[in-house]
């Protein structure tokens, strides 16, 4: 630690993200959570009064198994995009260091486009008269188009593909800093390519595993956007519902209460997940 | 027994290392010494199997293992930087090796306590490596590669991370360990003293080639070329040629002035030119002409160096070339030699000091 600023200037520091947290999360959160307490005006408003009727509507099996749904899919998301970005960033971790950093600018590079194009563009190419579809038939593999898009299988690969730079990019990070001597160690204790991989890379890795796991599950649970470019009426998440409950239903106190319940859960989540799966290793810096 | 023949390593058009041929003998502390760049530790990558040898063979008891990965050696290395895995602990790291091997429970518990005992860590199993000083890293390095009893020990550079005065003391423990477990070291270090001070014999690299091997005593009294001569110790080089030659001594006339007689024969003819070097402690300064078993040459002082246990004298001889002479103080002070700047001495050497280089 830094000892040359005392402990009152150190708390100074703090304050500009204080401030920007204060007004920009906590404060808008708390307004939610108040809307969530409210009774509903039918005209679409919120009326002053206090009720826990939303959350009572939650409970309702429908909600709960669009959250299970939700849950299900950021998970097999995150899963698929970890098992795309591992090899990927490891490839560019050990590559000389001209490719590394060609290979780091085509990951960044989808940046530049806006994500509601990028997605829109899926369209053109699992369409029914998209890219796939009419090179395939044309080569004569298939004689009807394949059913690609509106449906789960584009949502995941609308999502998956959305994720990868924020899964590869956390892992190159923590692959990037491993001395290479540390493989050359263990190769020279007796470890193959595979044991070396299993019992020193992947722990090493795990920080940025658990970093792009974090970024990658998150915003996927509450995305809206690719389940309704990409996926089936049916293909409903939390994020639909709730943004449905804003606009068009005109329901903003179930709307605040659907968000309360998410960002709480989330939160739980969160914690039980930096507490039981010990991802920045805090647990061996207990054992001090 | 380790023998390389040949072994040759290029990169492109680089030849790092160029047809070394060498034979380490079991238990022996062997040194490679060279400044960085040499080729000294890509021989010891290619003996690790961290390297494929372009040519030529590396030999463990007969047979080849240049085409063997790095886990099936025989062979350990200690890393410069340690390579000390961060997430495992001290234990942890120890065992890896007997981990990987299979090895019984038991056994492994033993062996680790022994080989912890053994660098002086007994204690500390539970700590991880940055909760440990370089010098305690480096112990624990030391440790995991020896706990694994291997053929030979590989040690790059391994203290040169450390504090000097660490650095020294961990010297002596490494040298008293490797004579306790009687395992072959190899050892590359760029520091002429700890190659001096540790090693059964040295080999001295340059440009990927070896360019002297033997005992210290036989590098720093009778080096062969003048790249060895130059790097061990400090030299004072003079050009010459070779005036006449008899079956006992030699004469040898340097820098076609100064006539000066060496009680060694050399293998060369008259007129032959040659390269004379003494070192600064063979030289003494006096204001009488050098005596029958002695040679002599004049020079002025020009500066003084104080060192503590000794003083350099840099004399500059008639033709402007400068000599370093270096006198021990406290033999200088029981004598009461005092010499003056601007002032001419004779530079006074024994005719059996000196070595002649052929160039």
């Amino acid at each position: 630690m830094c000892s040359r600023w005392p402990a009152s200037e150190k708390q100074l520091l703090l304050l500009p993200p204080g401030l920007w947290l204060f007004f920009f999360f906590v404060l808008p959160l708390a307004i939610v959570i108040f809307f969530s307490l409210c009774p509903q005006d039918i005209h679409g408003g919120v009326l002053p009064g206090f009720t826990l009727e939303h959350y009572r509507r939650i409970a309702d099996p429908l909600y709960v198994g669009i959250f299970v749904q939700s849950l299900k899919v950021a998970a097999i998301t995150t899963m698929f995009t970890l098992l795309l970005a591992y090899p990927t960033a490891y490839c560019m971790a050990f590559s000389p260091k001209r490719t590394k950093m060609l290979l780091m600018f085509l990951v960044i590079l989808p940046f530049g486009t806006n994500f509601l194009v990028r997605m829109y563009s899926f369209v053109n190419i699992l369409g029914a008269d998209g890219v796939i579809n009419t090179v395939l038939l044309r080569l004569g593999i298939i004689h009807e188009p394949l059913d690609l898009i509106y449906n789960m299988l584009a949502v995941y690969i609308g999502f998956v593909y959305g994720n990868l730079p924020y899964m590869i990019l956390p892992i190159f990070a923590a692959l990037d800093r491993m001395d290479v001597s540390l493989l050359e160690a263990s190769m020279d204790l007796g470890a193959g390519p595979v044991r070396t991989f299993c019992r020193i890379t992947l722990p090493y890795s795990m920080p940025g595993v658990a970093a792009g796991i974090v970024f990658v599950f998150i915003p996927t649970l509450g995305n809206f956007v690719v389940p309704e470019i990409l996926g089936g009426a049916d293909d409903i998440l939390i994020g639909n519902v709730i943004s449905r409950q804003f606009l068009s239903s005109r329901n903003w106190p179930f709307g605040s209460a659907l968000s309360a319940t998410l960002v709480f859960g989330l939160m739980i989540l969160i914690t039980m997940y930096i507490r039981f799966c010990d991802p920045m290793g805090k647990k061996r810096l207990a054992a001090m | 027994m380790l023998e390389l023949v040949n072994l040759t390593k290029r990169y492109g058009d680089v030849v790092a290392v160029d047809r070394v041929s060498l034979k380490v003998e079991q238990g022996e502390f062997f040194c490679l010494l060279g400044s960085s760049g040499c080729g000294k530790t890509t021989v010891l990558r290619l003996i690790a199997g961290f390297e494929k040898r372009t040519d030529g063979r590396i030999l463990l008891d007969g047979r080849d293992l240049a085409d063997d990965p790095p886990h099936r050696r025989d062979v350990n290395t200690v890393f410069q930087s340690y390579a000390l895995f961060p997430h495992l602990t001290v234990y942890e790291n120890i065992a890896y090796g007997l981990r990987v091997r299979k090895t019984a429970r038991n056994e492994i518990e033993g062996r680790v306590g022994d080989a912890l005992a053994l660098v002086g860590m007994t204690g500390l199993e539970r700590r991880f490596p940055d909760q440990l000083s370089g010098g305690q890293q480096q112990r624990v390095a030391l440790a995991r590669a020896l706990v694994n009893r291997p053929r030979i020990l590989l040690l790059d550079e391994p203290l040169s991370a450390l504090d000097m005065k660490i650095a020294e003391q961990t010297r002596l423990e490494l040298a008293a360990l490797q004579r306790q477990v009687g395992i072959t070291f190899i050892y590359v270090t760029h520091n002429q003293t700890e190659a001096l001070a540790l090693a059964d014999r040295i080999a001295v690299m340059h440009n990927g080639v070896i360019e002297q091997c033997g005992t210290p005593g036989e590098i720093y009294d009778h080096p062969k070329t003048r790249f060895v001569a130059d790097f061990i110790g400090s030299m004072n080089f003079f050009d010459g040629c070779v005036a006449s030659v008899s079956d006992r001594d030699c004469q040898l006339r340097l820098w076609d002035r100064w006539d000066v007689v060496v009680d060694k024969p050399v293998a060369l003819a008259a007129g032959n030119p040659v390269l004379f070097c003494l070192r600064p402690e063979q030289l003494k300064l006096s204001l009488l002409p050098p005596r029958d078993f002695e040679n002599g040459i004049p020079g002025t002082l020009r500066r003084t160096v104080y060192q503590g246990d000794a003083t350099l004298y840099l004399l500059e001889l008639r033709n402007g070339r400068i000599v370093t002479v270096s006198q021990n103080n406290y033999l200088a002070r029981l004598s009461r030699d005092f010499f003056d700047l601007g002032d001419e001495y004779q530079i006074i050497w024994s005719r059996s000091s000196g070595e002649t280089i052929r160039v």
